[in-house]
């Protein structure tokens, strides 16, 4: 419990402790791994979901304007700051 | 496991007609249906359902037929397009299942072929695209996917042929799957419970269990039809255990495990190179930089314009129209009528001035034709080049202001083809909202190719300034009328979620493939209505109707919106077409009966008017009689409307005097 709630402050507040951090965030060209998208709302997570985009896949970021644009397997996928908000990743150490 | 090989013996499926080719979008599914089927291709509507989905003969194989399904990304369907794809899958006639599938993707496709086999129907994988996944230095060894899963996987490049005879002789051989992956235990128990039930799905029952757990839609509708009410409650009951069991989402849950079997096989079969980035080229980070973007996305516009606006509409209705049809057919057939005809009653209605021939085929054949040809050809290449999503991207912004996101785009950019076939596109989009103002706005806002070919030629004669006046006025309502909709309509926005597919190079026979069957389409929507209306026009022309009717409409045309009487009996045909009406003030302008500010004034009115009666149907088909009806009793009106207020505005400016 204590967990869960941690890491929705840090998804909220932007806090980069604890590793984790909003996926707008990213600078373009980083690799991370999808942690949690559960604060998005149901419908869009399922179509994120439907992409591949699930807790542990690691993904690439490309760009953050005027969207945000990741690689994940060699597709693209871009969707907007208000969607990458809401997931919440961890930078691969390289 | 005992019913399963003797299922394997027999093979249910063999007496089924159809094969479905299935797969996510954008993985070539087009290009392999043309390579399979050869030329013949039949567009149709797919039973039960309004979308239009291609059918064709197989060459190699007698009575089956093929079956292009939409694009899917994964079950549960999530737009009415998908819930096509899965109609198709329900079918009992189905032989077999091919599915096309992104070699450079591999665990997207992976993730689709466990759903298909699952399902239980032969199926066959092609991994399509071979070439770009070599080229991105990915090694693919099929041997390992092929026993865990039970099937035939033949890789292919169906842009050069090669593979398909491979695929054409697995088709032979495919067999029933049958494929169990391990779920969560607490999942299996339920879908245990789900299988006792009596019920006969289309599919396998587990497959079926597991559609019905994450409440798909077509899943849901099935159970609705075709089961017992006391069924019913047991299917409830079960799937709401296990969500109460799963707060976090059970989609999730069946998804991790799937998840899990795909990595393994993965791990076996695929060897990634280090750092290759997918849509390399500099040219592709451009499209959607937004500096750069602008200037590149004008840049195709302009192409566009040119392409439809200047050769297709300038030159090709220029040689058909006025050299073709007005210099030797028409006047051919008119001096040949003239001899064998007595009747000039009969001699009016084929070759007079509203005559069938003389001005309905004429004008379907020789104006239109050439628009809408060189438009769905500009359409096609931009659509197979995969730039459509970049435009997406690019015009969120703007669609945020109205409550859309940048999808809308699509529908809106075929819109200024054919707003009919514009309107039935809508359901690419994810939600109802969003469909609902879509169609709104493309049936109020946006011009479609045969009428924007006569307005142009129109503005040319008056000014440039009048072409942005009327841009402006136009695009001042789409973005007004969008946003008081959205802020009428119930419901939140979506946000911009879409996959950006490589720049290609079009493959040629793909554009002319689809060119062609648009091209049929529209005939066979547009056509029989020019004719309808030219019938119409020569009645009451015959019967010296018009000028009663003129006298009807006169408050609101001389009145309201300052245009001469004779003005309404071109307005009345833009209740048919409204290039019809427009062709009417087109003529009128040219023969000096009007103004340049009625021009203006004339052209704005019918640009905001209904399209036409084909997508009036169109919209009531998809959007239901109270919408349908409702935005048609809003659009009118508020079309007249904001004709009258431009007059009196402009001329308040002194402007065109």
């Amino acid at each position: 419990m204590f967990h869960h709630r941690k890491r929705q402050r840090c998804a909220r507040g932007y806090e980069t402790n604890d590793h984790c951090l909003a996926l707008c965030q990213v600078v373009p060209g980083r690799e991370v791994v999808i942690r949690e998208l559960e604060r998005l709302h149901p419908p869009f997570r399922g179509h994120l979901q439907s992409y591949g985009l699930i807790p542990g896949r690691c993904v690439r970021v490309i760009s953050q304007t005027p969207v945000t644009v990741i690689q994940v397997e060699q597709m693209e996928l871009a969707f907007e700051k208000s969607v990458a908000e809401g997931i919440l990743v961890e930078p691969v150490n390289d | 496991m005992a019913a399963c090989h003797a299922m394997q013996q027999t093979n249910p499926y063999l007496g089924g007609r159809y094969i479905a080719l299935v797969g996510n979008p954008n993985v070539g599914k087009s290009v392999l249906f043309h390579r399979l089927t050869g030329q013949y291709v039949m567009v149709s509507n797919y039973p039960g359902t309004t979308v239009e989905v291609s059918q064709g003969k197989l060459r190699k194989m007698e009575g089956v037929t093929l079956i292009d399904t939409p694009g899917v990304v994964s079950f549960p369907s999530r737009s009415e397009d998908e819930q096509v794809t899965e109609r198709v899958l329900f079918n009992n006639d189905l032989r077999t299942v091919i599915q096309v599938g992104d070699a450079k993707n591999l665990r997207r496709t992976l993730h689709l072929t466990i759903q298909l086999a699952e399902m239980g129907v032969p199926l066959i994988l092609a991994l399509n695209m071979m070439d770009e996944a070599r080229m991105r230095g990915l090694e693919i060894r099929t041997e390992v996917m092929e026993r865990a899963f039970g099937i035939p996987i033949i890789q292919t490049v169906a842009t050069r042929g090669s593979g398909i005879a491979e695929v054409e002789r697995s088709i032979r051989s495919a067999r029933p799957v049958k494929l169990e992956i391990q779920y969560p235990p607490d999942v299996e128990q339920a879908i245990k419970e789900i299988e006792q039930l009596e019920f006969d799905p289309p599919i396998s029952k587990r497959a079926f269990s597991l559609l019905w757990f994450v409440k798909d839609a077509v899943c849901e509708k099935w159970v609705e039809e075709n089961t017992a009410n006391k069924v019913q409650d047991q299917f409830f009951k079960i799937r709401n255990d296990l969500i109460e069991k799963y707060p976090e989402g059970v989609d999730l849950l069946i998804q991790t495990s799937r998840e899990s079997f795909i990595e393994q096989m993965v791990r076996d079969s695929l060897q990634e190179a280090k750092n290759s980035n997918p849509n390399g080229s500099r040219l592709s980070r451009l499209t959607i930089h937004p500096v750069w973007g602008i200037p590149i996305l004008l840049l195709v516009l302009y192409a566009m314009y040119w392409f439809v606006g200047v050769f297709g509409a300038g030159t090709l209705v220029g040689l058909l129209e006025e050299q073709l049809f007005g210099e030797i057919i028409n006047p051919w057939l008119i001096a040949v009528s003239e001899k064998i005809i007595p009747w000039e009653l009969v001699r009016n209605f084929l070759v007079g001035e509203y005559g069938l021939w003389t001005m309905g085929v004429t004008y379907a054949l020789a104006l239109l034709l050439p628009i809408v040809l060189t438009f769905f050809i500009a359409f096609g290449i931009l659509e197979d080049s995969g730039y459509l999503p970049r435009v997406a991207v690019l015009s969120n912004r703007l669609f945020s202001t109205i409550g859309l996101n940048g999808q809308a785009v699509l529908p809106m950019v075929l819109g200024l083809g054919c707003v009919t076939m514009a309107t039935m596109t809508t359901r690419i989009l994810n939600n109802r909202r969003d469909r609902i103002l879509v169609t709104l706005l493309l049936a109020l806002a946006v011009p479609c190719s045969a009428q924007l070919g006569v307005v142009m030629g129109m503005l040319a004669a008056i000014s440039f300034q009048a072409t942005l006046i009327w841009v402006g006025v136009i695009f001042l309502v789409l973005i007004l009328v969008g946003w008081l909709a959205a802020k009428v309509f119930p419901g939140e926005r979506t946000p911009l979620i879409v996959e950006l597919p490589p720049l290609r190079m079009p493959v040629f026979t793909n554009v002319i493939f689809k060119t062609l069957a648009r091209l049929e389409w529209y005939i066979k929507e547009a056509v029989p209505l020019f004719l309808l209306g030219t019938i119409i026009l020569f009645v009451l022309d015959t019967i010296h109707l018009l000028p009663a009717l003129i006298e009807t409409f006169k408050p609101i045309v001389t009145g309201w919106l300052g245009l001469p009487p004779e003005a309404a009996s071109a307005l009345l045909m833009g209740f048919l077409r409204r290039d019809f009406a427009a062709t009417g003030f087109f003529v009128m302008q040219s023969q000096g009966h009007l103004s340049d500010l009625q021009a203006l004034v004339s052209i704005t009115t019918i640009t905001l008017f209904i399209p036409c009666i084909a997508s009036v149907f169109m919209m009531i088909k998809e959007r239901g009689w109270k919408i349908g009806l409702g935005m048609v009793a809003f659009i009118i009106p508020f079309s007249v409307l904001i004709g009258g207020l431009l007059m009196r505005l402009l001329s308040g400016f002194g402007w065109g005097s």
